[in-house]
């Protein structure tokens, strides 16, 4: 069996939330994703992709228009790649190990330069078995609410592979969005409508694959 | 990987599952003893609140059926009096979500949506109490938040209503709401033991209720019947527009040997076992008192009768349609307007009962004293009005004969109480009478026999059964001595509130009371009963004949041929 691919590593860390650069630009998994962090005391750390952001390694330099055709940048301007990162954020949602997993709050942030992965589906399936993994993902500040709980609850319901617990999870969500219908009517309805296949966020370009 | 202990796993189940502490019992949806939902808010005067369970189907819940709440030490036996629909959150209601099935009603339905079943506990069964009747009591408290509620059971009706099984007594009168086949029991030795009354507007079979109330008193023998039969619904044959022929067997068919009918208009059509015939001299000035309203009499007229009986002594009636009433009027200080007009409102009486109200040397036998004998023999009498079905009729024999009934019965209850070794008491009595409220009306009721002994006559072992469409014109104090009453549909906001007048959880009672179906339902709640119940009444058919002891007249004569064989063999 091989190793899961390493999506990044933790930069910054608190009980809430998680930053992670990822090691290859353009590499972040997919906005509304489970992740797993591991940390180095057995307890792994579990977070819903929150934001993923480009931009210069330097946060003095400001990135400028070159103006030059597709293709061309690259040729030009092979540096470039060395000069930006990818990073992500996602909100602390649960923990566990092997043995199972928990929707709560762990006891210690992680620690930095763990290595980040994609959350396995039984992990999912373990995470949101209750839909407790739901009331973090309410209280993000400045997060468009709506996007974020249709792509967690997409890759939830994904894991499980039937509505059921779409429904249950629903009816807590409803509970926590009771004074914000509009939320709630947006999300189930986008979750009603088939799923399309979307292009990625932004495919990576071929040798914009290493940081170095 | 440390030796990390796994969370327990938490159940999967709805925000409502999560509120149960009963594991549901694997029962389809509808059934007797399936979980409907728990307890969420109530109080003791207004009833309880019950959230119903996500997969319980709101169209199988009716008003006015039976559910139990299991609190921790008594099972609170209830009626379904009201179902709301209700939301969390109203906006999900004034943007109502698309299709049906749709993921976003699925999310809604039954937490941010969800129905509410209003309860008014009618009775507390303590479970830990072995003895069946001890464990029976009033509703004194009610259940905690998130008491589970679950539909009832046949044993649950059983272990309320009794069975026929474990009482000589106990009459099955119906089956609960949604529960065919169940029988609920009515005390039928309670109930004969005070007056009572069957109510409901025109054609919502008062008139089945009461044939079978009167079957079963007489199959049970629970008392003996006087029955004013006002329109031919109880003697020999009675109306029943869905059998063919739009005839049913009365009370004379059903038990020939005990059950005797008297008519006031014998007639070659109609079978009958004597005729009754009604001297001037046994009127007297409390009839006419009785039916003032009837005959158009104003009360200073009516009131002139007292002073014409006193003048004229029994024989007042034959000497007023012939007096001279100047004279009287003038002799007796009374005034003569008056006294003219109870002379011609008397003549009106006395022609327009000619047929069977006869001058004292016309009457040959009287009949009256047959049927009190017949009744103290426990021979049970239907008074067959025939043609004479008028108010005006009805009104004057049943005053003439329930004031000679009630003479007796107090006389010889007096004897009974004095010497008890000598003077058995008197058997128990349920006169029968429809169109009550012109006898009990307020202003008659005190002033007629019926009055009194709805009041005042149970302990002379005198009771009424009062059959009426209009309770709201029945004097209050009259309803409120009513022991059982049976309500069928009324309509009439006024009748309602006249019958459940002084009943307890009367609000929630209303409601069911409104929800009857137009035939053949009634709620029944009062002395007989242990709490209010609504039933679905009992068909009276052949299988109801036969249950309660009919045998067809081939049947009979071979059984009297085999009792006759074994007497002499």
């Amino acid at each position: 069996m091989s190793e899961p691919a390493v999506l990044g590593e933790i930069v910054g860390s608190d009980s809430q939330g998680l930053e992670i650069e990822c090691h290859r630009l353009y590499c972040a998994p997919a906005f509304g994703s489970f992740i797993r962090a591991d940390c180095p005391s057995g307890i792994s750390q579990f977070g819903v992709v929150t934001c993923v952001r480009t931009g210069p390694v330097d946060g003095n330099r400001i990135v400028q228009a070159h103006r030059m055709a597709p293709g061309e940048l690259e040729q030009r301007k092979p540096h470039l790649p060395s000069l930006l990162r990818t990073t992500f954020t996602a909100r602390v949602v649960g923990y566990g190990n092997d043995h199972g997993q928990v929707a709560a709050t762990p006891a210690h942030p992680a620690r930095l330069h763990c290595f980040v992965y994609a959350a396995a589906t039984a992990e999912i399936r373990g995470l949101t078995a209750t839909p407790g993994f739901l009331r973090p993902l309410t209280q993000i500040p400045d997060a468009p609410l709506e996007d974020l709980l249709v792509a967690a609850l997409q890759a939830a319901r994904e894991a499980w592979g039937t509505d059921e617990k779409l429904i249950q999870w629903g009816k807590y969500l409803a509970r926590l969005l009771h004074r914000d219908y509009v939320t709630l009517e947006g999300v189930f309805q986008r979750l009603g409508q088939p799923v399309s296949s979307q292009p990625g966020w932004e495919a990576p370009a071929a040798f914009f694959g290493q940081t170095s | 990987m440390s030796s990390f202990d796994p969370f327990e796993e938490i159940p999967a189940a709805s925000p409502g599952d999560l509120l149960s502490p009963q594991t549901q019992a694997d029962l389809p949806v509808g059934s007797a003893g399936e979980s409907l939902g728990v307890i969420v808010r109530g109080s003791l005067s207004k009833g309880l609140d019950l959230k119903l369970d996500p997969g319980v189907s709101l169209e199988t819940l009716r008003a006015g059926m039976f559910a139990v709440a299991g609190g921790e030490m008594f099972d609170f036996f209830s009626l379904v009096t009201d179902l709301e629909l209700t939301a969390t959150n109203p906006e999900a209601v004034d943007a109502p979500p698309p299709a049906p099935g749709s993921l976003l009603r699925q999310v809604l339905a039954g937490d941010s949506l969800y129905t509410r079943a209003m309860l008014r506990p009618h009775l507390m069964v303590n479970r830990a109490e072995p003895d069946a009747k001890k464990a029976l009591l009033p509703v004194k408290t009610i259940p905690g938040h998130f008491t589970v509620v679950r539909r009832a059971t046949p044993e649950d009706v059983n272990r309320v209503f009794g069975s026929e099984e474990q009482s000589p007594y106990h009459f099955h009168i119906g089956e609960p709401l949604e529960m065919d086949e169940i029988p609920v029991c009515l005390n039928l030795e309670a109930f004969a033991e005070r007056s009572n009354g069957i109510f409901g507007k025109s054609g919502t079979g008062k008139t089945f209720l009461t044939r079978l109330m009167l079957c079963g008193l007489v199959h049970k023998n629970a008392g003996v019947n006087l029955i004013f039969d006002m329109h031919g619904e109880y003697g020999w044959r009675g109306t029943d527009e869905g059998r063919p022929g739009g005839s049913t067997k009365g009370l004379r068919e059903l038990y020939p040997d005990r059950v005797q009918v008297f008519t006031l208009d014998p007639r070659p059509t109609v079978k009958y076992d004597r005729e009754i015939r009604i001297p001037y001299s046994f009127l007297e000035p409390e009839d006419i008192l009785s039916l003032q309203k009837v005959i158009g009499l104003t009360s200073t007229s009516a009131e002139n009768s007292y002073l014409l009986q006193r003048r004229f002594g029994r024989h007042w009636f034959a000497r007023t349609l012939d007096m001279d009433t100047k004279e009287v009027a003038e002799e007796e200080d009374a005034h003569q307007g008056a006294m003219q007009a109870l002379r011609r409102k008397l003549g009106r009486l006395q022609k327009e009962c000619s047929g069977f109200l006869w001058p004292d040397e016309r009457v040959v036998e009287d009949a009256i004293p047959l049927v009190l004998r017949n009744l103290e023999q426990g021979i049970h009498t239907v008074i067959d009005f025939g043609r004479y079905s008028q108010l005006i009729h009805y009104i004057l024999v049943a005053n003439i004969l329930t004031r000679r009934i009630d003479e007796q019965w107090r006389e010889k209850s007096e004897q009974h109480f004095s010497d008890p070794d000598r003077h058995p008491r008197p058997p128990r009595l349920v006169i029968t009478i429809e169109e009550a409220h012109k006898f009990l009306e307020p202003g008659i009721a005190e002033q007629t026999i019926f009055g009194r002994i709805a009041r005042e006559l149970r302990k002379y072992n005198v009771t009424l059964l009062v059959v009426d469409q209009r309770p709201s014109q029945i004097q209050k104090e009259v309803l409120s001595q009513l022991g059982t009453k049976f309500c069928c549909l009324l309509d009439d906001e006024s009748d309602v509130e006249a019958v459940l007048a002084g009943t307890s959880g009367s609000g929630g009672l209303r409601s069911v009371l409104a929800s009857l179906d137009t035939r053949q339902q009634a709620l029944v709640f009062g002395h007989a009963l242990p709490m209010p119940v609504v039933v679905k009444t009992r068909s009276y058919d052949e299988q109801f004949w036969k249950t309660v002891g009919y045998l067809p007249p081939e049947e009979r004569s071979a059984r009297a041929r085999e009792d006759r064989k074994r007497l002499w063999d």
